[in-house]
């Protein structure tokens, strides 16, 4: 087998725990299943769940390299080997692709159910990987687990509500949240489970420092960068982002847009829909923009800053080791050069030597014209197609200047996801590039 | 929707939900507490001081053992006896008396009489007893009371001179203020009344003081012998008190255990952080030099605890196993049954207690007490030791132990008992007390804490974040387990482990050399750092990486190993341009001085103006353009490297060895000598195989030819030294045999003839007749090389050992060079090349054949042409590369460099060209100019890293390559536990499980294994195991093993990607394990972060003498022939073992001085009942063999195979030594001591004189052929002798001059001291050196002796002063006997002929001289030379009328002024006609014109074979008398 030693001494007490608390949850579902929902049939399958989860504990307190319940060599390998940025953005792609239009198989608790044990039972076989339980496993990164699994519990939540309210609505029923609309006493219903929480975090956190000490690293010094050296984790997406943009668009513009869409949202929604309570059907651009620009282009792209990007921000499989010496292919090429050199078979233009900053403006126009020509082809020529076609209905409920912000902003937004294929299919480094005004897009 | 009372939760699950999470707060804050309060370094410090009230607790039950009680008895019994006894009446009635002086006490003295009445008439003993304690208690009363009054006396004195100061001040006053006269005489009128009244008052008080003194006196000498005995009482009840304070101070109380407690712990409590702030030994933080922080010993308290009593002794020693020999009373005892807890049978069998329960597990047996001298104290047990076995028995439980030391043992024999000593860590103290921690040591802790040394995190106050770092991956497996240890990357300055713990030493001790034993720290303080030094000095590792010690001119960073600048290559390099000789003669001397004295630099700067000025003639220069270029290497540099290139100059090699021989030994030097310090370049393929090895394979086999082609064309030619005229015997092997084993060759090298010579410094002679025939010139180059080194290459540190003609017995004169030429032509000359050497390789073994000296095969030249075009390639494109090899270059100006040797290639020469070329280009590559200085390669730089802060170098830029695949997949196959470098068979590569990739991490390291590993550190031994984690983990430690170890592994897997030339070019040094280590010491050592200045070690400018000496001292091997430092040995004897000194009446000012102090030290006696001594000197060595003599206790030798005897050891002491509080002076006899005197104390052994020793027994049978009553004492006389107080007795002025260019002083000795090719610095360095160790004066020394003004003084004291000396000069009874003087030689053999006197006042100094006529034998144990003036017996008064102390006093003036006295006053000559008897056959008739010669005194003394050769005529023709040649026969 794979690991031993100090590492599966350490991690199988952690391990066994682990199994033990899946254990302990199925067979709490199983029960509450059983006395009080009355379905017999799942809760004898969470019980056999448990039963196993229990094997799987006692194998791994065993700490022995034989029995410690761990993925088979071949499919980490394997798994490692496949995994790419390009499958990994694609491959979310997809996966929320398919969450949203199985989305009412999904919510169903039995198959959210199985869903969290097995994610559960995965990580817990991947756990006695040492590469992956070391990077797990990093003080740092814990919060980040964490937020996998609230994100994904809470993102169910409130899908589960809104196709509970679709449905209703489609049956003509008023909504969950109408229905319920009953006013509730700040005292107790308001403050005192706000006591509550208040009381149950801090001995949580207080549990927190005490068994996960605060991660303490070498001294910074001027001389030695650390390698991977990376960003706060809420500021991994835009991290991610400089892989494909210049840092002023990647760190300045792209970031600004965010906050400004943002902030822009409310004045473009003229949707009247949706409002108080959960529902996707009447909300479905809204929600799948929203969806798109927040999982696809924000979380996952955190989630892959932290687990994935290794060493040299390469990318690494989750069981890879991060080996520093891992060399990747860069030869990403600027559009004039394909443009002038690809297609025209001519060198870039060039001002001669000496000549005026006019002539050297118009040559550098000149050589840009093409990044020049589709990127204002893209912000200024889209938009109208864009009303008249797709977006027709739109226009004509939003008028010329909010759409007009809208269509923007969504296709700035886009430029990321298309800038990542451009790089991925032709190797495309910028579009426009500039050294000479550090311009680069 | 209106609201209503309803809640939406259910308000009581609510409360329970409440009270559940108010629970859990609480909960986790308690938690939270109790992690801070429990942390662990609490529960060590408790233990400690557990520890700390056992042992004290010990103490006190020690002191207070029953031997306590019945001294205690005693003294009081003596208290009691010394009251009874009588008063003396005459004291009693004098003190009445005295009372009766004094009307006021009167009453007094009537009562005390009544008393004494009383005293007198009763009988009974003990109303007696009371009675006179009764009188005494009057009497004291009396004084008391004359006392009080006295008091009060005194008191009104000091107000009578208030008054009187008053009134004189009034006075004043009113003269200053002008008073009226008539106040002013009333003042004055007063102070005369006052002044009146305060004389008065001082008469009263000084009669009642006189009065009460008196008394006193009186009464102190009737109560002396009770007060002694009072005060006897007292003592020895104070030690017990004062360890029952200590006890009680240490002890817990209730106080104590609350402040203690959670919260209030907080308020003072007793367990706190110890900490040592360290403002200026800083932590460097990158950005921020930050104070240091050491919390070391909140866990380790007990680091600085001494035993009480000896500051430098391990209060708390670390804990160990050893085995003791309990004495067993002879007989059975009565009682055989344990009684109570067995701790009085215990104390009477033995002399030991044991506690109630162990200290660190209770069940353990612990001696708690023992009795001093009792036969556990004899057998070395101590206080805290544990029984763990008796006689093989094990002693689990104390009632095991005592039973079996009780009950069973088998009586009269002694007991075989296994203790644990110490304690473990984190209690034991530090084991160098002496040199850290301890305030009287050089490091005490408060200045300097723990982690300046240790490194490791010293903020830390738990084990895993204190960055511990094991030693073994087995510790390492412990610790986790134990402490949850892990390697925790982030401290970048993780502890040192212990195997490389002395390494911290570097980053103050720069010149490394301090770090040696010395006179105050006899122990090694660093010794594998030390080796490592001295390795990477004798093996020239920083020919290649270079050791900067500067970060600037002004700024040392750690040790300096750097090259000395190439100034006499470039000399040479110049001198071998044809335009050098048209630059004429004076050129030409500017040329041959740089080259044979490199430093002077006045003959450099002018050679460097001459060739730059040729330089700027342009078109018109004579010189070429290379000797432009190297004048810049003339420059002086800042901060000029100090050490020599290690190998010897190849510029000349071509004269020296064959093609045959030097392709061999580039093939594989240690083919040749497998004891070379010579790193082996080729054929390491164990790591190649398929295409790598078939490259490698075809290419070195080019390489060394070329390399041999480039060295042998590039060689100037050598003028070989002629032979001397008139030799007339041939060269002889067995005389030469004898000329190398006695002239000194021994000291440095080692020749399998005489397997007794060990010395490394030089290489191994035992081939070297092979080496030398493989040229046809090989003898003579070999002859030359003997007579004189410097010839050959003037920076050799082969000295010349001036060998000149000597007549034989047989009338011829031979030549003991050439001798000692044909005895080494004829040494290994059957060793042949192998013709083809087997290598290990990946893929099993192959060859590596000899080549053949003629022209190059087919397949050569295709491999010579290959690598070419490799290094072509590198300077011109591939077409172009290909063109020159094709057709050379026709045109060279355009181009620089190495190319310029390709022209026209197309020529017949072409293999020749081609061959030079690439050798040049290997040369370069290998950077074989490290070492050696090769002709074109004067310029030549460092090729490897730099490694003055490689210790500190950032592992993520070290490249580790594949090398731990290499190891472990070596390891995994069986091989490479040793120092082998090969594998045998490959073993192939398991596949790496589930084709994952094949990685490493350095937590994987630790992990023991991962996916791919094979092998599993732990399994493995402890060395190996440890670097091969290191290597795993990538740490510098892993990195440099395999370096050193197999350098070239690193190119396992990686030269498939790599071009021929890029492989690593390091070669593989041949080190052992031991080696390696060292070496690794001494590079991790060097991090070039020395702290601030107040904490480098800083010599005093004496001690700075010492070691610049040292380090020249080590570089010239003196010790080779010299005893630097005699043995020591510190003894532990059984009083009067040693034996009674002898008395002799000797000069006071020789006799041995001693402190009081001292002598009450050496009369101590130790809890075994021995007392310490220390003696320095040389233990006496068997005439026949040469070994350390072994005697019985009367000193007669003990035979081989003699069981029966004591063994002792005859020791001649070169320092006076005190033992049994008696001084045994130097000189004065033998001490004989017993072997386990020896083995109870310590031994450090000489440093040096390993030649004298080895030729010791040597010259005393050569002697014993001619004369059988030789005395082996004598023998040292002839060999080189022993510099033990060389500073104090010869002056550094002559000792420079001597060392630059010496000259003969003993007549008889068998060797000459050689002549060195150091500069003046060097030689001052070593005269500085002798006179810095021994605490002499210098450079600079006056002494009024030298003076000829109190010459003068002294002939006006005593008329006839020198005349009278030189009467017992000449007197054959006296020095002449033996000494030369002048022109006179005294008859008899060489052997017994003594130093020229008349140059004594040159080369002594005048106290050692007036000491050393005195007693010689104070200062030469060994020497011949007897006591000539007695102390007690002067000299015949007709010679000089006078004591002995003026005779000495005499003679020394007249020797420390021979050279005056002897121009001003006389004929040498006249005296001796008048006092030798008419001139014998045999003799040296007396010279014709003594006046001429003692009016010379300029001459040089006689040269060397004993001043037989008269100078005037050459060396060979006048040779006198036969006997001259006896030692070289």
């Amino acid at each position: 087998m794979h690991s031993s030693g100090f590492f599966l001494q350490d991690v199988a007490g952690f391990l066994g725990g682990y199994y033990a608390f899946v254990a302990l949850m199925n067979g709490i579902a199983a029960l509450i299943l059983w006395r009080n929902k009355g379905q017999v049939g799942w809760a004898l399958v969470w019980t056999a769940f448990s039963i196993a989860m229990m094997v799987l504990a006692s194998l791994a307190l065993s700490a022995s390299p034989e029995l410690v319940p761990a993925l088979p060599a071949s499919v980490r390998a394997a798994v490692n080997r496949f995994s790419g940025p390009v499958l990994y953005t694609l491959g979310t792609f997809a996966l929320l692709a398919a969450l949203f239009i199985f989305r009412k198989f999904f919510v169903r608790p039995m198959v959210a159910w199985g869903l969290l044990n097995g994610m559960l039972l995965l990580m817990g076989l991947s756990m006695a990987d040492q590469n992956f339980a070391s990077i797990v496993m990093k003080p740092d990164n814990v919060p980040i687990v964490g937020l996998v699994f609230m994100l994904a519990f809470f993102t169910w939540l409130a899908t589960k509500q809104a196709v509970v309210n679709d449905d209703r609505i489609a049956r003509g029923l008023p909504t969950v949240e109408k229905e319920n609309d009953e006013k509730v006493l700040v005292w107790p219903d308001l403050v005192y489970t706000e006591l509550i929480c208040m009381v149950a975090v801090s001995a949580f956190l207080l549990i927190w420092a005490i068994c996960l000490p605060a991660p303490l690293e070498e001294p910074a010094s001027s001389v030695k960068t650390p390698n991977p050296s990376k960003a706060p984790w809420y500021f991994l997406g835009l991290q991610e982002m400089l892989v494909y943009f210049d840092p002023w668009y990647a760190g300045v513009v792209l970031p600004s847009l965010v906050i400004f869409g943002l902030m822009a949202m409310p004045y473009l929604d003229f949707n009247k829909k949706g409002n108080g309570y959960y529902s996707i059907e009447e909300r479905k651009f809204s929600y799948l923009t929203y969806q798109f620009g927040f999982f696809l282009l924000w979380i996952t792209l955190i989630i892959l800053g932290t687990f994935l990007r290794g060493p040299n921000w390469n990318f690494f499989g989750p069981f890879e080791y991060w080996t520093p010496y891992k060399v990747e292919v860069l030869n990403n090429v600027d559009l004039p050069q394909m443009f002038w050199g690809g297609l025209l078979d001519r060198p870039l233009p060039k001002a001669p030597a000496g000549a005026s900053g006019l002539v050297q403006a118009a040559t550098i126009l000149l050589r840009e014209s093409a990044g020049l020509a589709i990127m204002g082809a893209y912000l200024v020529l889209l938009p109208p197609l864009m009303a008249v076609t797709v977006f027709r209905g739109f226009y004509a409920k939003m008028g010329f200047v909010r759409y007009m912000i809208m269509a923007n902003l969504m296709l700035l937004m886009l430029t990321l996801p298309i800038k990542m294929i451009l790089r991925w299919t032709f190797n495309l480094r910028y579009i426009i590039s500039m050294p000479e005004i550090s311009l680069n897009f | 929707m209106p609201a209503t009372e309803q809640t939406s939760w259910n308000l009581k699950t609510l409360h329970v939900v409440f009270a559940a999470v108010a629970v859990l707060l609480l909960g986790s804050t308690v938690m939270l507490l109790t992690a801070d309060h429990n942390r662990p370094w609490k529960t060590y410090a408790r233990e400690f001081r557990e520890l700390e009230t056992w042992t004290a607790r010990s103490r006190v039950e020690e002191q207070d053992s029953r031997s306590y009680e019945t001294r205690r008895q005693a003294l009081e019994q003596a208290l009691i006896d010394t009251r009874r006894a009588d008063l003396d009446g005459g004291v009693v009635d004098a003190f009445i008396a005295q009372v009766r002086t004094v009307a006021e006490d009167e009453q007094a003295a009537d009562l005390a009489e009544l008393d004494v009445d009383r005293l007198r008439t009763q009988q009974d003993p003990d109303e007696r007893m009371v009675l006179r304690g009764d009188l005494l208690a009057r009497l004291r009363d009396i004084v008391k009371r004359i006392k009080f009054r006295e008091d009060n006396l005194a008191g009104s004195l000091k107000l009578r001179r208030a008054e009187l100061d008053k009134t004189r001040a009034d006075y004043e006053l009113a003269v200053s203020e002008e008073s009226a006269a008539d106040r002013q005489a009333v003042l004055l009128g007063l102070a005369d009344v006052k002044r009146k009244e305060v004389a008065d008052a001082s008469l009263t008080f000084q009669a009642v003081n006189t009065h009460r003194k008196t008394l006193e006196s009186l009464l102190q000498k009737l109560t002396a012998a009770e007060d002694t005995a009072a005060k006897g009482v007292a003592d020895h009840r104070a030690k017990l008190v004062q360890l029952q304070k200590t006890l009680d101070q240490r002890s817990g109380n209730v106080g104590k255990s609350l402040l203690e407690l959670p919260v209030l712990d907080a308020f003072n409590s007793p367990l706190r952080v110890d900490q040592i702030w360290l403002p200026q030994l800083t932590l460097n933080n990158n950005f921020r030099d930050v104070a240091r922080f050491d919390r070391c010993t909140t866990c380790h308290r007990g680091m600085d605890k001494s035993m009480p009593g000896t500051p430098t002794v391990p209060g708390y020693p670390q804990s160990e196993s050893m085995t003791v020999q309990l004495g067993t009373p002879a007989a059975k005892p009565e009682l055989t049954t344990v009684s109570g807890d067995g701790n009085d049978q215990l104390e009477q069998l033995y002399g030991l207690r044991l506690a109630a329960h162990g200290l660190f597990d209770a069940a353990d047996p612990t001696i708690s007490v023992v009795v001093p001298e009792s036969p556990a104290a004899v057998a070395g047990l101590q206080i805290g030791d544990v029984i763990d076995q008796v006689d093989g028995g094990k002693t689990l439980a104390r009632k095991i132990a005592v039973a079996a030391l009780v009950e069973t043992p088998a009586w009269g024999k002694p007991l075989s008992l296994v203790v644990r000593r110490g304690v473990p860590q984190p209690y034991s103290s530090h084991p160098r007390l002496d040199l850290f921690v301890s305030d009287g040591s050089p490091h005490p802790m408060k200045n300097f804490g723990c982690t300046i040394c240790h490194q490791g995190q010293g903020s830390a106050t738990s084990f895993t974040w204190a960055s511990h770092t094991p030693n073994t991956p087995k510790q390492g497996h412990e610790w986790h387990d134990d402490h949850g240890w892990f390697n925790n990357h982030h401290w970048i300055q993780p502890m040192l482990p212990q195997r490389f713990e002395e390494s911290s030493c570097l980053k103050c001790h720069h010149q490394v050399v301090d770090l040696e034993p010395s006179e105050r720290f006899p122990d090694p303080p660093a010794p594998k750092l030390v080796e490592g030094y001295h390795l990477v000095r004798q093996y020239g590792c920083y020919g290649c990486h270079e050791i900067n010690g500067w970060a600037g001119p002004d700024k040392r960073i750690g040790p300096d190993l750097r090259v000395e600048p190439n100034f006499h290559e470039v000399a040479e390099a110049v001198a071998d341009d044809p335009g050098a000789r048209e630059l004429g003669d004076t050129f030409a001397r500017w040329m041959s001085d740089v080259r044979s004295a490199p430093d002077s630099r006045e003959s450099r700067s002018r050679l460097r103006d001459a060739i730059d000025r040729d330089a700027s003639a342009g078109g018109e220069a004579k010189l070429s353009p290379r000797s432009h270029q190297l004048a810049g290497l003339l420059k002086d540099p800042e901060t000029p490297g100090t050490f020599p290139k290690v190998g010897p100059s190849l510029r000349y090699v071509a004269s020296k060895v064959g093609f045959d021989w030097l392709y061999a030994w580039m093939r594989n030097p240690q083919e040749f000598r497998p004891s070379t310090k010579m790193p082996r370049f080729f054929g390491l393929w164990s790591h190649l195989e398929g295409k790598q090895l078939e490259e490698s394979q075809r290419y070195e086999p080019v390489e060394i030819r070329s390399m041999v082609h480039y060295l042998t064309e590039s060689s100037a030619a050598f003028d070989y030294v002629a032979p001397f005229q008139g030799i007339t015997a041939a060269a002889d092997a067995a005389r030469g045999r004898k000329v190398v084993q006695l002239r000194g060759c021994l000291a440095c090298h080692q020749h399998d003839d005489f397997p007794e010579a060990t010395s490394t410094h030089g290489p191994n002679l035992s081939r070297i007749g092979a080496k030398a025939s493989s040229l046809q010139q090989g003898k003579q180059w070999l002859y030359s090389w003997l007579r004189e080194p410097s010839r050959y290459h003037p920076k050799t540190i082969m000295p010349n050992v001036l060998l000149e003609p000597v007549a034989l017995a047989d009338g011829t004169v031979s030549d003991p060079a050439a001798d000692a030429t044909e005895y080494l032509m004829g040494s290994g000359r059957d060793w042949k090349p192998v013709a083809d050497w087997q290598v290990e390789t990946l893929s099993g073994e192959v060859s590596f054949p000899m080549a053949s000296a003629g022209e190059l095969g087919e397949d050569e030249r295709q491999a010579l042409d290959e690598l070419a075009l490799i290094y072509l390639k590198e300077r011109f494109t591939t077409v172009r590369a290909k063109q020159v090899l094709a057709k050379g270059l026709a045109n060279v100006d355009s181009i620089q460099g190495d190319e310029r040797m390709l022209v026209g290639l197309d020529g017949a020469d072409r293999d020749h060209t081609l061959l030079r070329y690439v050798g040049k280009k290997t040369i370069n590559k290998l950077a074989c100019y490290s070492c050696h200085d090769i002709a074109g390669f004067e310029d030549g730089r460092a090729a490897g890293a730099a490694l003055a802060d490689w210790g500190r170098k950032d592992p993520s830029r070290i490249a580790f390559e594949q090398a731990s695949h290499f190891v472990t997949h070596q390891l995994a196959a069986g091989h490479g536990h040793g120092d082998g470098h090969g594998v045998g068979h490959h073993a192939e590569r398991p596949a790496a499980s589930g084709g994952e990739e094949d990685s490493l991490s350095p937590d994987l390291a630790y992990g023991a294994a991962h996916d791919g590993a094979h092998v599993d550190p732990e399994a493995l031994d402890s060395d190996t195991g440890y670097y091969l984690q290191k290597l795993l983990g990538h740490e510098r430690e892993g990195f440099l093993w395999q370096k050193l170890r197999a350098p070239r592994t690193y190119d396992y897997k990686k030269a498939e990607n790599k071009s021929y030339n890029e492989r690593y070019r390091m070669p593989q040094f041949p080190f052992d394990a031991k080696q390696r280590e060292a070496v690794m010491t001494f590079v991790l050592g060097l991090v070039a972060e020395p702290p601030a200045p107040q904490y480098v070690y800083q010599p005093s400018p004496r001690e700075k003498s010492r070691l610049d000496g040292l380090v020249v001292a080590e570089q010239y091997n003196c010790s080779g022939c010299h005893t630097m430092r005699m043995d020591r040995w510190d003894i532990r004897y059984k009083p009067e073992a040693l034996g009674e000194p002898s008395a002799f009446a000797d000069y006071p000012f020789l006799s041995p001085h001693f402190t009081p102090e001292q002598v009450a030290s050496s009369l101590t006696t130790d809890r075994q009942g021995r007392r310490k001594a220390t003696l320095v000197g040389m233990p006496v060595l068997d005439p026949q063999t040469g070994k350390p003599q072994l005697v019985d206790e009367d000193g007669v030798p003990i035979e081989e195979g003699d069981t029966e005897s004591v063994v002792h050891r005859p020791f001649a002491l070169w320092h006076d030594a005190l033992v049994d509080g008696e001084a045994r002076a130097v000189g004065s006899q033998n001490l004989v001591v017993p072997q386990d005197a020896i083995d109870a104390g310590r031994h450090y052994p000489a440093w040096g004189g390993d030649l004298a020793r080895l030729l010791f027994p040597v010259v005393i049978a050569d002697e014993k052929a001619v004369n059988p009553n030789v005395k082996p004492d004598d023998a040292w006389g002839w060999l080189p002798p022993p510099l033990m107080g060389e500073g104090k007795k010869v002056q550094s002025a002559w000792l420079h001059k001597f060392l630059l260019n010496p000259h003969t002083i003993r007549p008889p000795a068998v060797l000459r001291m050689p002549k060195f090719h150091f500069d003046s610095a060097k030689a001052a360095a070593l005269v500085n050196y002798f006179a810095a160790v021994d605490g002499a004066d210098y450079p600079y020394v006056y002494d009024p002796r030298l003076d000829e003004s109190s010459l003068a003084e002294a002939e006006k004291a005593h008329p006839g002063h020198l005349d009278g000396a030189l009467k017992i000069v000449t007197n054959n009874n006296y020095c002449v006997k033996c000494h030369l003087i002048g022109d006179y030689t005294p008859p008899g053999s060489v052997k017994a002929l003594a130093p020229q006197l008349q140059t004594a006042h040159e080369r002594l100094r005048p106290d050692y001289v007036h000491g050393w006529i005195a007693n010689p034998k104070r200062f030469l144990p060994y020497t011949g030379m007897p006591v000539n003036i007695p102390y007690d017996k002067p000299v015949s008064q007709d010679l000089y009328s006078g004591t002995s102390d003026q005779q000495l006093d005499a003679l020394t003036d007249l020797l420390m002024h021979f050279d005056a006295y002897a121009k001003k006053n006389m004929s040498v000559e006249a005296f001796l006609q008048q006092q030798l008897p008419p001139a014998q056959p045999g003799q040296p008739a007396p010279a014709a014109m003594p006046r001429a010669a003692a009016e010379r005194p300029d001459a040089e003394p006689p040269p060397a074979q004993g001043g037989m050769l008269p100078r005037e005529t050459g060396p060979v023709t006048s040779v006198r008398s036969p006997s001259a040649s006896t030692a070289l026969n």
